[in-house]
Parts: structure tokens; C-alpha cells; sequence
């Protein structure tokens, strides 16, 4: 059985649209609503400073948008998490040739923010913790900040983009430019050294 | 590293990391929200404009062509114009034989009655 032009644009409007209820999102403006928030954090994880982080979204969010709006809503997240990484060592580039030639200069590192942070700044305004667990919470994070820190550009890219955005390897490897095996090994090496990291983690 | 530790490992980093997301203070979401709408925005307006610069060389181009036609042309015109004023002169201009042949015009008409007279 042949399908007819007209037939293959349904179906394939059709799965487009089914994608979308999936996905959650329809329009570019939709995704990044669903993403900033997490896209953030993590800019902010990797270069410990919120301004730092807020400017590497933007130019994500920009670069998405003008160079990759006509792609189908399928591929913006690991387009958008491609940007996002290639910003952030963009970044490191940066800051490795501003200590170079600056090397008195005083630029905010890891220690004099997210390490630091007040843990009220942390907390959530609108949850129905205890404050015991809230702060709890608040110190569990801390520790989650200071061990993701620690780990490997790679395997804290892999663990980020597979744990906490729950994206698949497939769109793991797109994101990070690498195999599918790459993300795996990252991943699971990013699993161990947390685990040993986090060793008296409570997360029974 | 079983698998069903490393699940509620995952698991729990997933909540605490999701709580962190969660509890994004209201100064950053503000400035989330403003990112995302000059990102669509400016991206929007440059896609709009983006004939622009092709628009202004072209227009560049023309004036420039334009500028130069013009300033070339009174220069050109003048030449045109003395050249072509010359040219009547020498259309008038008269050698002594075509004088003297116009000053005794009117005995050639005198001769040339005569001799129809005289033939006729």
C-alpha cells in the first residue's frame, strides 16, 4: 500500500502534533518557559555566579531563537543544552585568559557564591516543609552544588542534561556533541564519584 | 553500585535538584522572563530587518552612481553645448565666392527672366 503526498503531510502533522502534547511545548516561546529555570541553575552550578549564568542564558535562549527556530520542536532541547554548554566553556575560555592577564584581578568564583549561598536564599517560598526540613533540604542542595562542582566539565554536563533534565542518552549525545557510549561512561562515572561524594547522603 | 541504589540515588538528587528549581528567588525570574522576551523579540525585529543591509548597500550604490553621473554631466554638457554652438558658426560660416555669389543674386534672377523671356 502507497501512501499519497497528501496522506504523508497528515501523518506527519499528525505525529508533529502528538510530539507537542508530549513534549509539553508548541512554540519556541513555551520551551523556554519549560527550561529557563533548570538552564540557569545549572550556568549558575557551572560558573558560580548568578549574573555570569543569567547572560550565558540569554545568549542561549538568543542564539536558539534566531538560528534555530525553524527546527522542529523535537530538536530545540539538545540544541538549546548544545548552546548552553558551548557558552558556559566559552566562559571558562575567557575567564582562563582574563587570570592570565589579569591575574590580581578579583573575579567571583565558585567559592564566593553558590558555595556560600544563604541557605534562606535556597529555601522555597510556597511549600509546606517544616522549616527543620527546609533547611535540611537547603544543606542537602548545598552539598549536591559543592559535589556537582567537583566533578569533571563532561561528566557534570552528562549528569545534568541525564539526571536532572531527564533527557535519553540520544538527546544526551546530540546535546554534548559525543556518543551515545561517551554519555554512558560520563554518566555512570558521574553516578560513582557522587555517590562516593555524597556518601552519608541521606536519600533513603 | 546496585542498580536500586543508584535509582534512589537518582532519584533523590532529581527532588532536591528539582526543589532547587523550584525555589528560583523572584529577582531571577524576572530576569528569566525578560531574556526570554528580548531573545524573541530582537530575533523577531532581525528577522523583520534583515533585508535591511542589503537594501541600504543597494541604495548606497545608486546614489553613489547617481552622485557621480551628475557631477560629470555639466562638464560633459558644457563640451556638448560649445561644440555644437561651433558647429552652427561654421555652418554659417561663408567664403568670399558664396559673398560675392549672394551679393550678385539678384542680376542671376535679372539673367534667368531674361533668357526665359527670351526663349518663351
Amino acid at each position: 500500500m502507497t501512501l499519497s503526498v497528501v496522506e504523508i503531510k497528515e501523518a506527519n502533522e499528525l505525529s508533529s502534533k502528538n510530539a507537542h502534547k508530549l513534549l509539553g511545548y508548541s512554540s519556541m516561546e513555551e520551551f523556554l518557559k519549560t527550561i529557563e529555570r533548570r538552564a540557569f541553575h545549572m550556568a549558575r552550578m557551572a560558573t558560580g555566579d548568578p549574573d555570569t549564568a543569567m547572560d550565558i542564558v540569554q545568549d542561549s535562549m538568543y542564539k536558539l531563537v534566531e538560528k534555530y527556530g525553524d527546527k522542529t520542536a523535537q530538536e530545540w532541547k539538545p540544541l538549546f543544552y548544545r548552546i548552553l554548554n558551548s557558552k558556559t566553556i566559552d566562559y571558562y575560555r575567557r575567564k582562563a585568559v582574563r587570570d592570565r592577564v589579569f591575574p590580581w584581578g578579583t573575579y567571583v568564583t565558585n567559592s564566593d557564591s553558590d558555595q556560600h549561598t544563604d541557605i534562606v536564599d535556597l529555601t522555597a517560598g510556597r511549600t509546606s516543609d517544616t522549616p527543620d526540613e527546609m533547611i535540611m533540604r537547603s544543606q542537602r542542595i548545598d552539598r549536591i552544588i559543592q559535589s556537582v562542582n567537583a566533578l569533571p566539565r563532561r561528566q557534570r554536563e552528562a549528569f545534568m542534561l541525564r539526571c536532572w533534565e531527564g533527557m535519553s542518552t540520544i538527546e544526551t549525545a546530540l546535546a554534548m556533541k559525543c556518543s551515545q557510549g561517551s554519555v554512558k561512561t560520563h554518566y555512570s562515572r558521574a553516578m560513582h564519584t557522587l555517590r562516593d561524594l555524597l556518601e552519608d547522603y541521606n536519600y533513603d | 553500585m546496585t542498580n536500586q541504589s543508584k535509582h534512589q540515588l537518582e532519584n533523590s538528587l532529581q527532588q532536591d535538584l528539582q526543589h532547587l528549581e523550584n525555589a528560583t528567588e523572584a529577582r531571577d525570574i524576572f530576569r528569566l522572563a525578560q531574556a526570554r522576551n528580548r531573545a524573541l523579540s530582537q530575533a523577531d525585529s532581525e528577522h523583520k530587518t534583515g533585508y535591511l543591509p542589503l537594501l541600504g548597500a543597494s541604495v548606497t550604490s545608486i546614489l553613489l552612481v547617481a552622485f557621480f553621473f551628475f557631477q560629470e554631466a555639466p562638464e560633459k554638457l558644457h563640451n556638448d553645448v560649445i561644440s555644437d554652438i561651433n558647429n552652427l558658426d561654421s555652418a554659417f560660416e561663408f567664403d568670399d565666392e558664396s559673398i560675392e555669389l549672394y551679393e550678385d543674386l539678384d542680376f542671376y534672377y535679372w539673367l534667368a527672366d531674361n533668357e526665359q523671356g527670351a526663349t518663351g
